[in-house]
């Protein structure tokens, strides 16, 4: 048996106004989408994802991470988020596969060894970040968003009971390496023989499979090129109409990998113990899965959704360009060293201190002598939590950065330890001393040719935070 | 060391400015022989020499050894050290040719602050050295400005509103340095025009802000007893503390710190007043230069030196206390503020101007009743850094 404990979704603050971009190319169109700060990337949104699930004192040995947008090739870009996870070097971390079913083929393969016995706790994480041709249709409707499923060996809230896959064999979207972006086909014909003909396929097997009929699947979680395709491809199921998950077509757009996993959000939000879910991801054909609710879900529905959370600030065209590095700019590389990187990943991945076991000290950085009562190498490992408030800070004006001012604070961290760091998706008035702030892990540079990750402090709308 | 033990017999300094036309080497010349020729000595005289030059290679490639003092003034053989310790460097340099005549090893030495910034666009010295270089992750993101606006937005906070009460430390320091023809900027700025400048790091704005610039300051060391040989004219050093308290990089990682004055400053000078012997030194101090690298850190500064108690340096500077006629006078050569801050230099040119207090040899900016008594202070790095110099007069003998 496989089964979902927890999910969770991150989208990012800002949000661009579809006009401002449509304008530009003369047409008009209205909505927003999520935008990614300058400082997120795949990694650092998963990071995200998964910083809202609360996984505590589980033992988790498996992680997929599955985004288009990995930032690297050529090494395991899931080893960045183990880091931050703290998994132990023997835990199975894989990259996923980089397209929009990275989600759904991770969840087949984590439940596969959930079921065999060869772990007991897995994480599924996914996260689009695209970069789509200025004043393509892409553009339009591109959505930035992270997601996150916590699986173990039980039903958990909703526990799996089919899966099917169908495989379209045909090129819709595809990106060359070396391109920028990415080239589609004809929308007619990838719409009929690369996603409508294979959902149909995928979809009947694995109802067949779990011996259930259309009719008594109460939300089909489907992710489709567009809402008007889902719409199509639920009527030709036979299943019913879906009129509050349309609403992630609509409020969100289209997050590729992640849309599967933001549909089955919004299903769980909802559902009833002994409700069927089938989630949909596609590219290059689909898969279908199909979970059966608990009782288990009514404690996942308290709390605001990903639809109800605050945005903030709506940016114009001009700035989602920046964003996204359409629009080249001159940026800072310092000097950084892969070496010293890895010495001290436990502090700059995992956030971690060190506990004095002769006077109790907190020390971050970690360091050989106690700063207190000078113990020499007496120290156990304390990670920082991973909430504060801003004790006091500054708008910097001279720090070279494109994007304006940045913020720096110092951060009392709750449970001890203190912090000088960026402050993320704020400007100068969103800032002043006691501010509470959740720390989250952003790309500072990408001096020394890598992706130089650490914690930035971002102001929450109230004590404690909200999770989503 | 033990009050009165070393003295200075001779002072010198560069203008501060940018001096695209001068080289290292041409600022090391000027400023010692200016302060070899007020003590009356020659190259052949001098037996040491200590160099103070903050940052070597990052924008200048002198600096970063004892050539480079040598080289300049052709001082071969001779014993030649560089000190760096970020903006305490210059009094540093000091400190550590103090304690060899001190010890009697040699009798007669130089000490030459200097820095070479403006060989590079302002934003490629300091910034640059910050931003480029420094820990990758750690503290990314400081700048100089940044760091003492974290300051200001504390103090704020504890005791109100500042940003008025900077403004007086600029008005105050630059009506200063339009007297002071070795200053970088000579024109004074009304608060106008000083609350109105673009911001740095909120809420200290670009008028709030020392200036990048090229100088150096040299002064000519011997012992007491030697002094008389030499000049009628000279100043003793009664007391030099210095006292490190943090981490450069994780200065501001300190559980400990309430962001509202520095424990270094507090600590070297608690060093300095007991070595000379003050315990009171909003009295017995009779003029002062201090570190005002940006005007919050001058109000600061009054505090952790006991020139009036905690949460009061606001209220100092607005009292006038700290003005020409104030009751201590601060920064009379215009501070960091009008001069200027070649790092290396700074610490050497604050110890010459308040021997020339001392002197009675400030011109126009002369402070009046006679000073006896007078400090020079450096902060350094984030503050993690500081060092205090207490200067007096000998009991005989004295100014022209």
């Amino acid at each position: 048996m496989a089964g979902i404990r927890d999910i969770s979704v991150y989208l990012p603050l800002y949000r661009v106004e579809r006009r401002s971009i449509a304008g530009a190319w003369g047409k008009e169109l209205a909505g927003v989408r999520p935008v990614a700060n300058f400082d997120e990337d795949a990694i650092t949104m998963a990071s995200a994802a998964l910083s809202r699930l609360d996984f505590k004192g589980r033992s988790i040995n498996m992680l997929y991470f599955a985004s288009p947008q990995m930032p690297y090739r050529g090494m395991l870009n899931a080893g960045i988020l183990a880091q931050v996870l703290g998994l132990p070097p023997d835990a199975v971390v894989e990259d996923g596969s980089a397209c929009g079913r990275g989600a759904t083929l991770a969840l087949r393969d984590a439940a596969r060894a959930l079921k065999s016995g060869e772990t007991a706790g897995a994480l599924v994480v996914t996260a689009e970040v695209p970069r789509a041709r200025p004043g393509s249709e892409e553009e339009q409707d591109a959505a930035d968003a992270a997601a996150a499923v916590d699986l173990d060996r039980g039903p958990g809230m909703a526990e799996l009971i089919g899966t099917a896959s169908c495989r379209s064999d045909l090129l819709e979207k595809w990106l060359p390496a070396g391109r920028e972006f990415s080239s589609g086909s004809d929308a007619r014909f990838a719409a009929r023989y690369g996603f409508e003909q294979p959902c149909v396929e995928a979809v009947q097997a694995v109802l067949r499979q779990a011996g259930i009929s259309p009719e008594d699947v109460q939300w089909a979680a489907v992710a489709a090129p567009n809402l008007r395709q889902y719409r199509a491809v639920l009527k030709k199921l036979a299943l019913r109409p879906q009129v509050s998950l349309e609403q992630v077509y609509t409020g969100v757009g289209s997050c590729g990998a992640a849309m599967p996993l933001l549909l089955l959000y919004q299903a769980l939000r909802q559902a009833a113990p002994g409700d069927v879910i089938l989630v949909g991801g596609f590219s290059g054909g689909v898969d279908a899965l199909l979970f059966r609710v608990t009782g288990d879900v009514l404690g996942f529905q308290a709390g605001k959704s990903f639809l109800e959370q605050e945005t903030k600030m709506l940016i114009d065209y001009v700035e989602l360009l920046k964003r996204k590095r359409i629009i080249p700019m001159e940026e800072l590389a310092p000097e950084a060293s892969p070496v010293l990187s890895w010495r001290e990943r436990e502090e700059i991945l995992h956030l971690s201190g060190q506990r004095c076991t002769v006077c109790s000290a907190i020390q971050f950085p970690r360091r050989r002598i106690c700063w207190k009562c000078r113990a020499k190498d007496s120290f156990v490992d304390f990670p920082l939590e991973r909430t504060g408030r801003v004790y006091t800070f500054t708008a910097d004006y001279l720090y070279p950065n494109p994007f304006g001012a940045t913020i720096m604070a110092v951060i009392d961290v709750t449970g001890g330890g203190r912090l000088y760091t960026q402050m993320a998706d704020c400007s100068r008035d969103d800032v002043h001393i006691g501010v509470p702030v959740e720390l989250c892990l952003r790309r500072l540079h990408q001096g020394g040719e890598f992706n130089n990750y650490f914690w930035k402090a971002r102001p929450l709308s109230e004590p404690g935070g909200e999770k989503e | 060391m033990s009050d009165g033990e070393v003295a200075i017999i001779g002072m010198g300094c560069t203008r501060f400015t940018d001096h695209f036309n001068k080289s290292y080497g041409d600022l090391v010349v000027e400023a010692a022989f200016e302060a070899m020729d007020d003590a009356g000595v020659g190259l052949d005289d001098l037996q040491a020499a200590w160099l103070g030059t903050c940052y070597a290679y990052d924008y200048n490639i002198e600096g970063n050894a004892g050539s480079s003092l040598a080289e300049p003034l052709n001082l071969f053989p001779i014993p030649v050290s560089r000190v760096a310790n970020y903006c305490a460097t210059g009094i540093d340099a000091i400190r550590n040719a103090a304690f060899a005549v001190a010890s009697g090893q040699y009798d007669l030495v130089l000490v030459v602050g200097v820095e070479k910034m403006r060989d590079v666009p302002p934003r490629g010295s300091l910034v640059a050295v910050h931003a480029e270089r420094t820990h990758p992750v750690l503290a990314k993101g400081r700048t100089a400005p940044g760091m003492f606006g974290l300051m200001a937005q504390r103090y704020a906070h504890v005791y109100g509103d500042v940003k008025q009460y900077m403004a007086m430390v600029a008005v105050k320091n630059h009506y200063n340095g339009s007297l002071n023809p070795k200053a970088h900027f000579q024109k004074a700025l009304t608060m106008e025009e000083v609350l109105a400048a673009p911001l740095a790091a909120d809420p200290i704005g670009i008028l709030d802000c020392t200036p990048t610039s090229d100088g150096a300051a040299a002064v000519i060391l011997t012992r007491k007893s030697l002094a008389g040989k030499f000049t009628r004219d000279y100043v003793l050093i009664k007391g030099i503390g210095l006292a490190v308290t943090s981490g450069y990089f994780t200065a501001q990682f300190d559980q400990n710190w309430d962001f509202l004055g520095f424990s270094s400053t507090r600590e070297a000078a608690r060093q300095a007043y007991r070595q000379a012997g003050i315990s009171d030194p909003g009295r017995e101090i009779d003029v002062a230069e201090v570190h005002d690298c940006f005007t919050i850190t001058e109000i600061l500064n009054y505090e952790d030196l006991g020139f009036c108690k905690r949460g009061g340096g606001a209220a100092f500077v607005a009292g006038g206390h700290s003005g020409l006629e104030g009751k201590l006078p601060v920064n009379t050569s215009g501070g960091l503020q009008a001069c200027g801050h070649p790092i290396g230099a700074s610490g050497v040119r604050m110890v010459v101007d308040v021997g020339s207090q001392l002197l009675g040899r400030a011109g126009k900016r002369q402070v009046k009743g006679n000073p006896a008594t007078g400090l020079a202070h450096a902060l350094g790095g984030p503050g993690s850094v500081s060092a205090v110099a207490v200067l007096g007069l000998p009991v005989k003998g004295g100014r022209k």
